[in-house]
């Protein structure tokens, strides 16, 4: 995963169970709290939900640490 | 009285927290906040300093407690501000676990809950101690 923590930003992934899949949120949280980054998705499991929410978050960082926020 | 659990399943609970934060290729970490605790797995507040456990993040629990490996310090904090409550992600930034913190009697205790950037935040141990024998 990109290292963030110095640009200002960190990510966090949740993925939580529901009936025979998984829903994971990942997000880009500001140093400050403030949400940067959301996106909610589905998986076949908690390691999918993890996996995907890392590729989210690594495509908006590039993004991010592009734009020089 | 309180629901009473036998210590082989005290244990497995109190395991699969080990397995949590050890999922990811590196060691958990243990992110310190402050503002109003958000739900379980929500939107974090603002990050006043990050630790770093070991990987294994602990030994196999006995009597249903689990007592984490050292815990790599935070060399100088993140912003200044009231330690109000903690996260635990495993390194790939996945939710594991939120608690309170204070200086007593909470579930993470530390001598001041004034965090102040560029100083040093410590933690000493972490304990978990699962369900009711």
């Amino acid at each position: 995963m990109v290292s963030l923590k110095t640009h200002g930003v960190y990510p966090e992934i949740m993925v939580i169970p529901v009936k025979d899949r998984f829903t994971f949120t990942a997000r880009l949280i500001a140093q400050d709290g403030a949400v940067k980054f959301t996106q909610n998705g589905v998986a076949g499991s908690r390691k999918e939900g993890i996996e995907a929410g890392k590729a989210l978050i690594n495509e908006e960082a590039v993004n991010h640490l592009r734009e020089g926020e | 009285m309180a629901l009473g659990f036998n210590a082989t399943l005290r244990n497995n609970r109190a395991d699969e927290i080990t397995a949590l934060a050890d999922a990811g290729a590196g060691a958990a970490k243990l992110r310190i906040y402050d503002g109003s605790r958000p739900a379980t797995g929500g939107a974090a507040t603002t990050l006043l300093a990050e630790l770093t456990f070991t990987d294994p993040f602990a030994a196999a629990a006995a009597a249903g407690v689990l007592t984490a490996n050292s815990i790599t310090g935070d060399a100088s904090a993140d912003a200044t501000g009231t330690a109000t409550w903690f996260r635990v992600v495993d390194s790939d930034s996945a939710h594991i676990m939120d608690g309170d913190v204070g200086t007593s009697g909470s579930d993470l205790n530390l001598n001041t809950t004034s965090i102040v950037i560029g100083n040093p935040v410590d933690v000493t141990s972490f304990v978990i101690t699962e369900g009711n024998p």
